[in-house]
């Protein structure tokens, strides 16, 4: 009776073997499925395989020793089994085979650190990330845009909203240097295709390099914890050909210098998860428009306050003064009068570093 | 065989008690009996086991779909803070506390710890602490920024609507109690180690358990005060315009990183090396057998201590502000530590006469569980693996695996092991047994495909994800995986009550174990020990009971690396 019921144990211990040493391979072939979209994540993704192999054959063996003395010794009798206090030539043996196997895993990883980290002197792009709560603003370094009459051109940027992440457009096969600051807290760049992250440092400079070697739209998001809205914080990032790209920075930099380009429904704003989801309005010159504003945020104190410039000096319309809030969830129209046509500056009065805007008039 | 008399003066049991009596709950209220005080260890952590299981129930619920069903951004964040704050400080480091408490003194023939007073005053700072900590939940919002608090943002506080901020301060106030009833523990084991060893005791003589609580503790000793000033500085920050860690008033946001983790790598170990000392307590015994190689074993686990405490950036590849390879080569080297010790533990199995009592079946499970958590850290030793995998679920996997996988399941074997210690009973077999299969089940289903999840690029710490790539099955998996983890912890419940209320007591020793917590009565008398039986080995009960087969087996012995003389 006692033996049958050590037997059937043995067979489940069997079963659960079977059933994790499946599990571990399914592993395998998920980390097969993201090989690295970049030159850099080339040599990463062959590391892990190399990574892989060892790690299975290592947890085969020593499972399998573990399994094979659980079931191959069990009790039979009470005689008392030899009392053997140890071996220093296996201990010495089971040291040294160890160290070599890391010996070799670092050596191998130390290679990969190198080409992972190199930077060319003359990347193709560079693009500075800023990372902010809770969401990206990408820089194209160079590519000046003239936003406004009188002021020095810009460099062009897109910058994204928790409603509308931000959608980057990169060449192919090209050197594109990432230069990344933060405004708040530490983010982290992540784009798992690439194998890739790093994170954004507030009050240091971090860069690295990576030449995307297939076309495609790239999901990435925000690997550091960062608060709030730290799962909104997505952006996509699509790898076109060179004329491709060319022809997306010139139609950005057109519908930048042409005033805004994305308000498809003037007169509406809203916020959520204190962003708002508009970077800018566009409104018609010399006569009064109205904004409606819908604060999606519960329990969360907004407005939408309009002014000359970013100094925030000159109050021109939208709420009444910083006092002038509503809680969400609540909507309200703004009356703003007639203003002249130009670039205008908006900010939410509760949160003027995170929720802002342009206001374009023409 | 000759016995050393240690209490002479001890009264014989069975007559009147010396002195007053006191009410029960007064007593254990004001007691500083290292036993009394272990057992209250073990309950108050496991309490807060149980409140931190729950908060991970609540995360596994949200997380079974993509986008909001069951708690906002803020309430997730606070239960994630708080699940792992609370599994790391008030649960894996004060039950090991626990044990090491109750067992330490015992097995190396004490009356009681070195400072019996200092004792009950770490235990007091526990429930004190974990009572401040959820305190926040009644002032508007507990921490959030993680178990880690990064600043700025825990300098920053949490924002969100009815949100005090005061949460941050309150986990800075508790863990400050925390690392504080630490420090005075670890003086009082070190010391107790030291100096309240029974004649014949020698070090190399210290049951394994032991060993593994002295490293343990000087690890502690070394690293607590290190984050218990970073602690200081945090609460300056916050609160009186500090500005060590706020880069726009100068100071450097990383440092704390370096500082938190100077202290948490090591404490990782801190939360594992004594679980290893309780396998390596179950696996001798229930094998019948010597641990293997003793003493390399005791150098494997100082080893690993040493370098515990040069290790930390690892946790810091990505922020691209650290030596990549000092630190990634350390790392690769601690996994050598630890396979001996697989190796040791194997062997130590290795042509023994097993049983698979419930205490044995959890120091296996350990076993296969542990490597899985050791194998998958390798990964991310290696910085540009570590570049895709870091702060994704693939360390979440791997933590788990550390500290469940490892930790866990070695509670759960000392807790069977030592019951009947406790208590003069032992816990149910059937129900152990059921317990044991349900957790494996459960655990690996919510664990393992986490591995699956980290390579798939879903980043750790989110409420919400997108529905991509099938990342929703695989939650879901997970999800029911804890579910039966929860539904495990009913029979050890059941067990234990029932246990309990048994009348009938087992006999003193029914492992036939081979240390001295098993040369006293079960429960031993307040004293330990009338007397202690001559110490020539780390089984002083096997050279006691097997004189006859020891001869038979004096040519193994011969070459014995105990030093057994």
């Amino acid at each position: 009776m006692r033996r049958w019921q050590e037997e059937a144990t043995g067979s489940r211990v069997r079963g659960v073997a079977l059933a994790l040493g499946g599990t571990l391979l399914l592993a395998g072939c998920a980390g097969g499925s993201f090989t690295g979209a970049t030159e850099q994540a080339k040599p990463v993704h062959h590391l892990y395989m190399i990574l892989f192999v060892v790690a299975t054959v290592i947890f085969v063996l020593v499972e399998g020793l573990i399994l094979w003395a659980a079931l191959r010794y069990r009790r039979r009798d009470d005689a008392l089994p030899p009392q053997f206090h140890g071996n220093n030539l296996l201990e010495f043996g089971w040291t040294l085979g160890p160290l070599i196997i890391v010996a070799v895993l670092f050596a191998l990883s130390f290679q990969v650190i190198s080409k992972v980290d190199a930077e060319a002197s003359d990347p193709a792009v560079t693009v500075n990330v800023t990372g902010f709560q809770w969401q990206w603003e990408f820089t194209y370094a160079g590519e000046k845009v003239q936003v406004e009459k009188g002021q020095p051109p810009q460099d062009l940027s897109v910058k994204g909203t928790t409603a509308k992440p931000p959608q980057v457009y990169l060449p192919v096969g090209e050197t594109i240097h990432f230069n990344e600051q933060s405004k708040d807290v530490i983010h982290s760049l992540y784009i798992p295709e690439f194998l890739f992250k790093r994170d954004l440092i507030p009050g240091h400079t971090n860069s690295f390099q990576i030449t995307i070697s297939k076309p495609g739209v790239y999901h990435g998001q925000c690997a550091q914890f960062c608060g709030l809205a730290h799962s909104q914080m997505h952006f996509y990032i699509h790898a076109v050909s060179r004329p491709e790209y060319d022809a997306w920075l010139t139609d950005q930099k057109k519908k930048l210098a042409s005033g805004c380009p994305e308000d498809t429904t003037p007169g509406q704003i809203a916020a959520k998860n204190t962003a708002f989801d508009k970077d800018c309005l566009a409104e018609p010159a010399n006569k009064p428009f109205t904004l409606t504003f819908n604060n999606q945020d519960a329990g969360v104190p907004h407005n939408v306050e309009i002014y000359t410039d970013k100094t925030a000096s000159k109050r021109l319309g939208g709420a009444t003064g910083p006092a002038d809030l509503i809680t969400g969830p609540a909507s309200t129209t703004y009356r703003v009068p007639a203003l002249p046509s130009g670039r205008y500056y908006f900010h939410c009065d509760v949160h003027p570093e995170s929720m802002t805007g342009t206001l374009v008039v023409k | 065989m000759a016995i050393t008399e240690v209490r002479p003066e001890a009264a014989p049991s069975g007559s009147p008690a010396i002195g007053y009596q006191r009410h029960p709950i007064w007593e254990w209220l004001t007691t500083t009996d290292h036993k009394k005080i272990g057992i209250m260890y073990l309950v108050n952590s496991y309490i807060f086991f149980a409140v931190a299981g729950l908060l991970a129930m609540f995360i596994r619920t949200e997380l079974a779909e993509p986008g909001t069903q069951f708690f906002s951004e803020q309430q997730y964040n606070e239960l994630f803070t708080m699940h792992g704050t609370t599994m790391i400080f008030l649960f894996v480091i004060p039950i090991l506390a626990g044990f090491a408490n109750y067992i330490v003194p015992l097995q190396i023939g004490a009356l009681d710890m070195a400072f019996p007073r200092v004792n009950a005053l770490s235990f007091w700072m526990l429930p004190l602490a974990g009572v401040i900590l959820y305190s926040g939940y009644l002032v508007g919002g507990t921490a959030c920024a993680g178990w880690t608090e990064y600043p700025p943002l825990s300098e920053q506080g949490c924002t969100g609507p009815g949100v005090s901020g005061l949460g941050a301060d309150l986990w800075i106030i508790a863990l400050l109690l925390v690392g504080t009833s630490s420090i005075l523990g670890a003086v009082n084991f070190i010391t107790t180690i030291f100096n309240m060893r029974a004649p014949g005791m020698t070090m190399f003589r210290m049951p394994m358990f032991c060993w593994t609580v002295l490293v343990t503790q000087l690890l502690v000793l070394l690293a607590t005060p290190v984050f218990t000033s970073a602690l200081v500085l945090l609460l300056i920050d916050r609160n009186l315009g500090g500005s060590f860690f706020e880069p726009a008033k100068g100071g450097i946001a990383v440092m704390w990183q370096n500082i938190f983790w100077f202290y948490s790598h090591p404490a990782v170990y801190v939360m594992v090396l004594p679980g290893m000392g309780i396998v390596s307590e179950i696996l001798p015994v229930f094998s019948r057998k010597p641990l293997f190689g003793y003493k390399a074993f005791v150098f494997a686990t100082a080893g690993i201590g040493a370098l515990g405490f040069s290790v930390w950036a690892h946790h810091m590849f990505a922020t691209g502000t650290v030596l990549l390879p000092f630190f990634s080569l350390m790392t690769f080297l601690i996994a050598v530590p630890t396979g001996v010790k697989f190796f040791n533990w194997i062997s130590t199995m290795w042509k023994g006469k097993l049983t698979f009592n419930t205490p044995m079946l959890f120091a296996v499970g350990f076993l296969s569980m542990f490597l899985i958590g050791g194998i998958d850290g390798v990964f991310l030793a290696s910085p540009p693996v570590d570049f895709a995998l870091h702060d994704t679920y693939w360390v979440i996997a791997h933590l788990h695996y550390v500290l469940f996988g490892g930790s866990v399941f070695a509670v759960y074997a000392g807790f069977y092991y030592w019951f009947p210690k406790f208590s003069g009973r032992k816990l149910g077999e059937g129900l152990g047994k059921l317990h044991f299969w349900l957790q494996m089940i459960g655990f690996n289903l919510t664990f393992f495909p986490m591995h699956i999840l980290g390579l798939l690029g879903m980043p750790r710490r989110v409420q919400d994800y997108l529905p991509l790539h099938d990342w929703t099955g695989i939650n879901q998996l997970e999800t029911v995986g804890a579910y039966i983890i929860a539904v495990s912890t009913a029979p050890f419940l059941a067990n234990v009550v029932m246990t309990l209320r048994r009348k009938t007591r087992d006999e003193e020793n029914p492992w036939d174990a081979n240390t001295l917590e098993w040369a006293t009565t079960s429960p031993p008398p307040p004293h330990n020990f009338d007397s202690l039986p001559e110490i020539h080995s780390e089984r002083p009960l096997f050279d006691l009971h097997h004189a006859d087969e020891l001869a038979v087996h004096a040519d193994a012995t011969t070459t014995s690396t105990t030093g057994a003389h």
